[in-house]
């Protein structure tokens, strides 16, 4: 009997079944003397407890970084980072950041439109399939 | 300027006087001699040239006894060298002792093989070996702690109970308690000592709270109750701690040998609002505010809500991340290997400290 591979009933995707948050560690780097982490110091002492006790799934590691400005990194699981700077920022500023660099998927950013058209991505193939010249002989170019 | 020919040269310098000596008569040249100018004065010298020629060939008439005294000393050197291996002990003109080092000889010693690696060899040279070299004979010892001491609220009431009990025997006997000697005990001593005293110092506190209340006033704790911080409880339990602070010197007393034993050091705006014994006390047992965010209670205690937090207190290097996910150990094995750097010391702003312990 001739061995078959399974054939997968379907793809998975991200939201259907389980969802899986992308960001997967946030670092919190601040400084104990500079002014500009004043808010990311206040942050980190009265909000961080509770973000990360409602997302136990991200990693959250702080750090100081003497001489520096606060920032936040954000490392997810395409194995991209992005890292905002909230240099005097107030706490409620970094809770918006914060909650930004954790709904991203991690993705570098691009444009939706280009020369005033929608550019439409799909990750679906397509239904007429891939083009080819040579798929229709006699008719050169004929789509 | 213009060039002038080989010839030209040559035929200036046979015509130039310069080239022959001029010819000055014996008299001239004494006469002149006698002319020179000096600076020093001349003198007379002790012995006379011929003399001196003679001592040196001949030797002096105290020559026998020089020579058995140079005999005598070469001997009692010898013997000191030979003493001074034999115990390993050495002493300078000065008088400080040292350790003579041990002489090994491979003729003598068969055992001894010549090193042919730097490791477990003495280094000489460098700032750490500088000054453990340094004399190290008078320390100097400060009039406070090197470091604050950690007391708990118990500790701090038996140290402040002590310090006023003294305080209040100066006074008793009338000396200035402020230059008075309130005693040489360190702080573990002072924690250990009996709890005496406690009635002497209740009486002060009755004492002074009836001649700020008047005659008619009967409970201490009552009457200072709102001038302090402290809660009702700890009053009652202690009530001596009641003590007013109204005499400066009293309170500058008080300060200065609680400073002395303990190492905190109270805000001059702390001491001069402080009315009671119980302001200082309050004052002391609070903590200081940490200054480090890593060092907050809120920080501290984070991890008990979220454990999928990690608070680190130093700045996280790329060695801390490799370190983290085991992979450091490979990289410092295989850049040792290969003779490189392993903490960036070719870097022109690495620390000198680094690079010595690399290489």
């Amino acid at each position: 009997m001739p061995l078959a591979a399974i054939r997968a009933v379907s793809k998975g995707q991200n939201g259907i079944g389980a969802f899986v948050l992308q960001c997967k560690r946030l670092d919190f780097h601040y400084c104990d003397w500079a002014g500009s982490s004043r808010g990311m110091n206040e942050y980190l002492r009265t909000h961080l407890a509770r973000f990360a006790a409602s997302n136990p799934s991200i990693e959250v590691t702080v750090s100081p970084k003497p001489r520096q400005h606060p920032v936040i990194k954000g490392v997810y699981v395409n194995g991209r980072e992005k890292a905002i700077c909230v240099r005097n920022m107030t706490p409620a500023e970094i809770i918006n950041k914060v909650q930004l660099l954790k709904t991203d998927s991690g993705e570098k950013m691009k444009k939706s439109h280009r020369a005033g058209r929608n550019m439409v991505t799909s990750i679906n193939e397509s239904v007429r399939g891939v083009w080819d010249p040579f798929h229709r002989t006699g008719e050169r170019f004929k789509i | 300027m213009p060039r002038i020919r080989a010839a030209e040269q040559a035929l200036s310098l046979i015509a130039s006087s310069s080239a022959k000596p001029q010819y000055v008569c014996r008299a001239c040249r004494a006469h002149a001699a006698t002319r020179q100018f000096h600076t020093t004065r001349p003198f007379a010298a002790d012995v006379g040239f011929f003399k001196r020629i003679q001592q040196s060939l001949f030797g002096g008439k105290k020559a026998p006894e020089q020579e058995a005294q140079a005999k005598k000393q070469v001997e009692e050197r010898a013997k000191a060298d030979a003493e001074k291996q034999r115990t390993g002990q050495g002493r300078e003109r000065k008088g400080r002792g040292y350790e003579v080092a041990a002489v090994y000889d491979p003729s003598i010693n068969p055992e001894y093989v010549m090193a042919n690696k730097w490791d477990e060899l003495e280094r000489v040279g460098g700032e750490k070996w500088v000054k453990a070299q340094k004399d190290q004979g008078v320390k100097y010892k400060g009039f406070n702690r090197h470091k604050p001491a950690e007391l708990e609220d118990e500790q701090w009431l038996k140290v402040l109970r002590y310090v006023a009990v003294k305080v209040r025997g100066r006074q008793r006997i009338g000396q200035d308690a402020l230059n008075a000697n309130l005693g040489l005990q360190t702080l573990p001593v002072v924690l250990e000592l009996p709890t005496d005293g406690t009635k002497s110092l209740e009486k002060w506190a009755y004492a002074a709270s009836r001649i700020s209340q008047g005659p008619g006033s009967t409970s201490t704790a009552s009457a200072t109750r709102a001038s302090h911080t402290l809660d009702p409880e700890t009053m009652e339990k202690e009530p001596w701690l009641a003590i007013p602070l109204q005499d400066p010197m009293v309170k500058f007393a008080i300060t200065k040998r609680v400073t002395q034993l303990t190492g905190h050091r109270l805000r001059d705006p702390t001491i001069s609002s402080a009315r009671t014994l119980a302001d200082l006390y309050t004052a002391y047992k609070t903590k200081a505010a940490p200054k480090k965010l890593a060092k907050t209670a809120e920080m501290m205690t984070l991890r008990e809500y979220a454990p999928n937090v990690t608070v680190k207190e130093r700045r996280q290097t790329p060695i801390h991340k490799e370190k983290a996910i085991g992979r450091w150990k490979v990289i410092e094995e295989e850049l040792i290997a290969r003779d490189l750097p392993v903490t960036g010391t070719r870097w022109k702003g690495a620390r000198p400290s680094r690079i010595a312990l690399t290489r």
